[in-house]
C-alpha cells in the first residue's frame, strides 16, 4: 500500500473504522462512511470493490501510521533503551489521541473474521524486527532466545489491548513506564529494565499534566 | 456422513474418553469450536455447526438457546480443561520450578492437541466474540497471573504490577502466531522461550536463560 494517501481517501478510511466501532461489521456501509467523511460527488464509490476492501485498506493505513509514529519516536534516543522509550511514548500517545481507531484496531477489525485476525497478528509480528537491535544491548552471557522480539512485542500488545478493551485508551500514556519494563526486560534483564522504568517515571512526574 | 458427524471432536487428552462415543452435545460443542476456528465466530451459522456435528436443528435447540450459548459452552469447557491440566501439573509436593515447567508443558500440549478449541480460547474469545466470552478469557488470564505471580517471591527488583500479565502476553503472541498459521503441533516446542519470557522479569537474566535451557532439554528428550 502506498504510504501517501489522498486526503479524501484517508478521510473515508478513518470514517470506515469509526463506523465499524459504532455499528459493528454487519452494519458498516461505505456510503455511510462517505457521508461521515463529508465526501462530495460519487468518485469514492469506484475506489473499492466492496466494503471489505475498504475496511482492510483502512486497517493497513492505520497500522502504517502507527508504525510510522513508532519510528519517529525511536529516532531521537541516544541508546537502545531510550529509543524504545521514545517509540513506546509515541505509540501510546497516537493510540490515546484516537481512541475509537484504537478500538477498531484491537477489537472491531479482528472480529470481522479469520482474514482480519490474521492481518492484526501480522501487524503485531511486523513490529518485532524493530526491537532486534536490543540483542546488541543485551549483556547476557549466551544467546537470547530466538523469539525474544515477539515476546517483548506481545507483552506490550497484551497490556495495551487490555486498556483499550477496558475503555481506558486515553490513559495509555500513563502506562509508558510499566509497559517499557515489559518490552525491555527480555533483552536487558530485570535490573536494567527497572532502572529504565524508574527513569521514565521520574521524567513523567516532572512534566506538566497532559504533556507526558 | 458418518454416524457421529463428518468431523469428529479433536482427540482428547485422556485415554478413557477416546473409547466413549461423543454425545450430541459434545459433537455440537466440538463443531462450534472447529467452525469458529475455520470461519470465525461472526461468520459461523448454526447450520454449519449442526451439519458438521450431524445433529438436527431441533436437537441443537434442545441443548442451546442460540449460537452464543453454544460457543460459550465450548469456551467454558476449554477453560475447564486448561484448569484441570494445569492443576494436575502443579501438585503441592513439587518444587516451584517443576510446577511452572509442568504446568506450561501440559498447557502447550493441550493446546496442540485441541487446535480449534485453542484458537477459540486464545484468539476468538479475545477479539471476536460477545463480551461474555471476553470476560471468560480475562478470568482465565487472571488465574494464570495468580499462578505465575508466585515467581515474584524470587525477584531481586521491584517489577511493576503488570509484569506478569505482560509476560503472559508475550507467550500468547507466540501461541496465537502458531494457531493462526495452522501450526498447532509446534506449540510444545515454544516451551523454552516461553519459560524464559515468564521468568526474566523476576530472576537474574542468566538464571532465566539457564531455566530456558533446562526446558529445552526437556522438550528434546520428550520427557
Amino acid at each position: 500500500m502506498s504510504a501517501v494517501v489522498q486526503p479524501e481517501r484517508r478521510r473515508l478510511l478513518v470514517a470506515m473504522l469509526e463506523e465499524l466501532v459504532e455499528k459493528g461489521y454487519p452494519g458498516v456501509e461505505v456510503e455511510a462512511a462517505a457521508r461521515r467523511a463529508r465526501l462530495q460527488g460519487t468518485e469514492w464509490s469506484a475506489w473499492f470493490a466492496d466494503k471489505d476492501a475498504c475496511l482492510f485498506e483502512a486497517f493497513e493505513q492505520l497500522s502504517h501510521e502507527l508504525r510510522e509514529a513508532i519510528l519517529v519516536g525511536c529516532a531521537a534516543g541516544e541508546d537502545w533503551p531510550s529509543r524504545v522509550t521514545g517509540g513506546l511514548r509515541s505509540l501510546l500517545a497516537a493510540l490515546a489521541e484516537r481512541a475509537s481507531l484504537a478500538e477498531a484496531l484491537a477489537h472491531g477489525f479482528p472480529a470481522i473474521g479469520p482474514a482480519a485476525q490474521a492481518r492484526y497478528q501480522a501487524f503485531v509480528e511486523s513490529l518485532a524486527p524493530l526491537l532486534s537491535p536490543g540483542r546488541e544491548a543485551s549483556m547476557a552471557e549466551g544467546d537470547l532466545p530466538a523469539e525474544v522480539e515477539l515476546l517483548a512485542v506481545g507483552s506490550c500488545e497484551a497490556l495495551v489491548f487490555e486498556e483499550i478493551r477496558a475503555g481506558r485508551t486515553a490513559k495509555l500514556p500513563e502506562l509508558v513506564p510499566a509497559i517499557l519494563f515489559s518490552v525491555l526486560v527480555p533483552f536487558i534483564g530485570a535490573a536494567e529494565a527497572t532502572a529504565a522504568m524508574e527513569a521514565e517515571r521520574r521524567r513523567t512526574s516532572t512534566l506538566p499534566a497532559g504533556t507526558g | 456422513m458418518g454416524t457421529w458427524g463428518a468431523e469428529p471432536p479433536e482427540r482428547r487428552t485422556t485415554g478413557i474418553a477416546a473409547f466413549t462415543p461423543p454425545s450430541e452435545r459434545e459433537r455440537l460443542v466440538a463443531a462450534m469450536a472447529a467452525s469458529c476456528a475455520a470461519r470465525g465466530y461472526a461468520a459461523t451459522r448454526i447450520a454449519d455447526v449442526t451439519a458438521a456435528a450431524a445433529v438436527e436443528r431441533i436437537s441443537f435447540e434442545q441443548h442451546f438457546a442460540d449460537k452464543a450459548e453454544c460457543a460459550l459452552s465450548a469456551l467454558n469447557e476449554t477453560l475447564a480443561e486448561v484448569t484441570r491440566v494445569v492443576a494436575g501439573a502443579t501438585g503441592p509436593e513439587r518444587a516451584d520450578w517443576e510446577k511452572l515447567l509442568g504446568a506450561l508443558r501440559a498447557l502447550l500440549e493441550l493446546l496442540a492437541a485441541r487446535p480449534s478449541a485453542a484458537q477459540l480460547a486464545c484468539a476468538e474469545a479475545r477479539q471476536s466474540m460477545p463480551p461474555e466470552a471476553y470476560a471468560l478469557y480475562a478470568s482465565g488470564i487472571r488465574v494464570l497471573v495468580a499462578l505465575l505471580d508466585r515467581t515474584r517471591a524470587y525477584a531481586s527488583v521491584a517489577a511493576p504490577a503488570s509484569a506478569t500479565r505482560g509476560a503472559i502476553g508475550g507467550a500468547e503472541a507466540l501461541i496465537r502466531r502458531e494457531l493462526l498459521a495452522g501450526r498447532a503441533e509446534r506449540l510444545p516446542g515454544l516451551l523454552p522461550d516461553i519459560v524464559y519470557g515468564l521468568l526474566v522479569p523476576y530472576l537474574d537474566q542468566r538464571e532465566a536463560l539457564r531455566y530456558a535451557e533446562l526446558a529445552r532439554e526437556t522438550v528434546n528428550e520428550g520427557g
